[in-house]
């Protein structure tokens, strides 16, 4: 009997005392949409009141402040707004400083009277200055990458200037920016400007190649737009990539769902939309040299020529002829884009060396001492073909 | 288990005394006289018969259950007129009275004799008429029951939209009639016996010999033979008398109070127990398949009734977890939610003064009080009941922020689901247990949830209903897989040919030939 007494309280304590205890009602929890993360800067300190008076209190607090590094910004929203009932600003945002990321976390509990939950995070910014410093981002990623509540579905993008504007502005339709930009990020026509880059490929592909791309975002007072991308090698953030150059490595990686590009064939502008039908890396040795080759195929259709030109878009002729256009202007452009990542950059974003680890290991055992050498003065061979599949209907 | 030992142990033998009838009129008169002394409802009809007037005879029946236009027509006015109509030689009948009254007499088609003066006390009990009379060591009992009684109407709490639209009454006699419609069988058995020490409540075992299984019937006649009660009120008496876990809140014997039903079960192999006074049926051994049917699912095409049956499991999950699935959501998980509908939630909980399992309590404390206060009330006051408190109170509720509009919808939909299971018994059920499972979720958020459903799921599946598992045909290592073509779906009538293998029987086939394929195609199904 007393076995089974001990049984019975054995399971019992596994029962009661396994799993999570932290019960907090769903309206206490402030759902941390957006966080923003700055370098601190000396004369932004004491923007907040409370702050202010706190460090005119003493030496010590001033001996503290003289060890913050980070700057950050959570805003969580307005949710009696959302529902319909309530009043004020649709976001709330905090800002403060401190040693490091959950220094200031913690710090926040402070100002804030609910219980700052993660696993909502849709939208994390870094700001520009921030990005460049190796230490920082480091800290930053280690930071993101062991907290369990936040996704690997999370936008993490790079902004010139400081993170915590991106967070204040609010666009028109959705008030709350890291909703809008999640809505933004999951459209299914988006351009391929938009890097196809979020949280869980950029920590994957730094871990296995030590480079990365993260999208850029750009805001002003009540507009945010994401376009081109940051690249970040070696834990920092070396330079940017503009929208086209951003398009071009998207086609690079076959990451595009469909790119616009325009030719001018016999004297007309003639707009055309391209889906990837393919897109082939592939990596191997000739002659002692490391050759990348690119298999670029898209196939679409014609989206815009010139009204009254009878039969002039249904001619095979001239869609032949836009076909070795498209095809050489478009090899022309990802061309001058590998050569900017392989030289200037000298980062393996289409992560030729991981091809190679995976398919050629014999290779990459001769080179992986000193990749980082050999990539920048690989050979590059693209071919890119074009297909016009559809010309649009015309009377 | 004390308690059971003893209701189930051997009944105390205490035989009653055995009165033999005497062959003096005035002796038996007197003896049944003093039997009923304190029953001012018997009648004692004494006359003469003859024309000399000197045979004594005498009718004992209780007013209000025995026919008196028959005893009129057939039993007085035949000794009493036509009798002395007759000439006959008293002298040569002297000894042979009862031959010539039963053979010559009496114009009533049920009649029999008794020898012992309790038993004809029980049958003047039951409704039947007596007849002594001089010189004959017996007594007459003339089958003469007949009492007011409810005639045959919808069956009220099983309703469908097809099928047959009349249900049980509080009459055995009829509704053994209903069954016996249904089957013209030599084979379907109606055994009845009484039980209920003062009550003698008529109790009918019904099966069919060759398809019944052998083992449930006798553990089902052997629990029947050990009650030993004052009396049964209700064929919930019996239920409770002879189910098999008292601690379990599930129904392990199935009612019902329409005659189809309990064909159908009967053609299945199960057992049914009729009682008299009580319009519900009971059906053994219950499992889950027949707990969550409807006699509609047979009648309607297959493609709809296995669409309806998955429904009903749907519904089974969402009145037994709905509310603690919302509990644990809003209190520990909020990550689970969409952001928007989490954003949502949370802002419509906004200054909602208690925490979500206090407000699920107080709702679905409402919702139980709504349908209790509903069925007390007069048909014509329930549904403004309804209104009153479905509406107006949720509506009010939200208004003034005590609850949030997100709980009244859960609520709403906790109440629809637990009514759309077909069998009440087994729907009150899962009405308690949504308890437990909601205060497990305010304890321990989902991981209680599952812990609670787990302590369920292993008591289902340890569960057993006259030795058949209650989670038949899905828990049960007699199961074939023709019997899930009775299950959380319903296959053509035409490719169930086998009655359910898990209630393992003789007589196994139940569709011998298919119905007539169009022509040109194939007449595979036939050889089967």
């Amino acid at each position: 009997m007393a076995k089974g007494k001990m049984g019975i309280l054995i399971l019992g304590v596994i029962c009661f005392l396994s799993g999570c205890w932290d019960k907090v009602e769903i309206d206490k929890q402030a759902f941390v949409l957006g966080i923003a993360i700055d370098k601190f800067e000396k004369e932004e300190k004491a923007q907040q009141k409370a702050d202010l008076e706190m460090e005119s209190n003493g030496a010590r607090e001033t001996e503290e402040s003289a060890r913050n590094r980070y700057s950050v910004t959570f805003t969580y929203p307005n949710t009696g707004l959302i529902a319909g009932k309530g009043e004020g600003d649709p976001n709330f945002i905090f800002t403060s400083v401190g040693e490091n990321l959950n220094d200031v976390r913690k710090l926040l509990t402070s100002r804030i009277d609910s219980n700052l939950y993660f696993g909502h995070t849709k939208l994390i910014v870094i700001g520009e200055e921030a990005a460049k410093d190796t230490v920082m981002l480091r800290e930053i990623f280690d930071a993101i990458e062991r907290s369990p509540s936040l996704g690997r579905k999370i936008d993490l993008m790079i902004t010139r200037g400081k993170a915590k504007e991106v967070l204040s502005c609010s666009p028109p339709p959705t008030p709350a920016v890291a909703l809008f930009i999640r809505d933004l990020m999951m459209q299914q026509s988006r351009t391929a400007r938009i890097p196809d880059a979020d949280l869980g490929y950029i920590l994957r592909s730094m871990h296995e190649s030590n480079t990365a791309i993260a999208p850029r975002i750009i805001c002003s007072e009540d507009d945010v737009k994401v376009a081109g991308c940051a690249v970040l090698k070696d834990f920092k953030m070396l330079g940017w990539l503009g929208e086209l150059e951003t398009r071009n490595l998207m086609i690079l990686m076959n990451k595009t769902r469909s790119i616009q590009i325009a030719v001018k064939v016999d004297g007309v502008e003639t707009g055309c939309e391209l889906r990837q039908s393919l897109g082939k890396m592939k990596v191997f040795e000739r002659d002692g040299e490391i050759v990348i080759s690119f298999a670029i195929e898209m196939e679409g259709e014609v989206e815009q020529h010139m009204f009254e030109i009878r039969q002039g878009a249904y001619i095979d002729k001239f869609i032949k002829n836009v076909e070795t256009q498209l095809a050489q202007e478009l090899k022309a452009q990802i061309e001058s884009t590998f050569i900017k990542i392989q030289k200037e950059y000298g980062a393996d974003l289409v992560q030729a060396g991981e091809y190679l680890r995976k398919f050629q290991p014999d290779i990459w055992e001769k080179v992986k001492d000193n990749w980082d050498e050999i990539f920048p003065n690989a050979e590059v061979e693209i071919t890119v073909k074009a297909a016009i599949r559809r010309v649009g209907t015309v009377r | 288990m004390d308690f059971f030992k003893e209701l189930f142990s051997k009944k105390k033998n205490n035989p009653r005394e055995k009165i033999p009838v005497k062959k003096d009129y005035h002796e038996n008169l007197d003896r049944i006289k003093e039997i009923l002394a304190g029953t001012d409802d018997v009648v004692y009809r004494e006359f003469k018969v003859g024309k000399q007037q000197k045979m004594h005879f005498a009718t004992i029946f209780i007013d209000g259950l025995a026919d008196k236009d028959l005893l009129n027509e057939s039993v007085l006015k035949s000794l009493m007129l036509l009798s002395r109509m007759a000439e006959l030689d008293l002298h040569s009948l002297r000894e042979k009275v009862y031959e010539v009254i039963r053979d010559a007499a009496l114009s009533v088609s049920d009649m029999r004799e008794v020898e012992e003066i309790n038993e004809a006390v029980d049958n003047i009990l039951s409704g039947e008429t007596l007849l002594i009379f001089d010189n004959w060591e017996k007594i007459v009992v003339i089958a003469t029951k007949k009492w007011p009684s409810r005639g045959v109407t919808e069956p009220s709490t099983e309703t469908v939209i097809r099928g047959a639209q009349e249900g049980f009454t509080e009459t055995m006699r009829m509704n053994t009639a209903l069954i016996r419609r249904r089957i013209r069988d030599p084979k379907l058995c109606i055994k009845q016996m009484q039980i209920g020490r003062r009550s003698k409540t008529d109790v009918a075992v019904i099966y069919i010999e060759e398809i019944v299984n052998k083992a449930v019937l006798k553990m089902v006649k052997e629990r029947l033979d050990y009650i030993d009660i004052d009396n049964i009120m209700e064929s919930g008496y019996i239920e409770q008398l002879i189910e098999d876990e008292w601690r379990s809140p599930f129904p392990q014997i199935q009612h019902s109070q329409r005659p189809d039903v309990v064909a159908a079960a009967l053609y299945e192999g199960r057992v049914v127990i009729l009682v008299d006074n009580t319009p519900f049926a009971l059906i053994a051994p219950a499992t889950i398949t027949a707990l969550l049917q409807s006699p509609e699912d047979y009648y309607e095409r297959f493609f709809i009734a296995s669409a309806i049956r998955l429904l009903r499991y749907f519904s089974l999950g969402t009145a037994l977890l709905l509310p603690a699935i919302y509990i644990a959501i809003t209190s520990y998980h909020p990550g689970m939610l969409p952001t928007s509908l989490a954003l949502y939630v949370a802002g419509s909980r906004n200054n909602v003064p208690f925490p979500a399992f206090i407000e699920a309590f107080i709702m679905e404390g409402a919702i139980e009080l709504l349908r209790e206060a509903g069925i007390r009330l007069p048909a014509p006051i329930g549904a403004t009941i309804g209104i009153v408190g479905g509406l107006v109170l949720g509506q009010a509720a939200v208004e003034a922020g005590i609850v949030s509009p997100l709980m009244v919808i859960v609520v709403a939909l906790t109440a629809m689901a637990a009514y759309s299971t077909p069998s009440y018994s087994f729907a009150i059920a899962f009405r308690l247990l949504r308890f437990m499972l909601m205060a497990a979720a305010a304890f321990l958020g989902l991981y209680g949830v599952m812990l609670a459903l787990l302590m369920i799921l292993t008591h289902l599946c340890n569960l057993k209903s006259f030795g058949v598992p209650y989670l038949s045909p899905y828990a049960a290592s007699s199961t074939t897989f023709n019997d899930f073509k009775d299950s959380f779906i319903k296959v053509s009538l035409r490719f169930m040919q086998k009655r359910p293998q898990y209630l393992h029987r003789e007589d196994s086939t139940r569709l011998k030939k298919n119905p007539i394929e169009p022509a040109g195609e194939e007449d595979e199904d036939e050889q089967k």
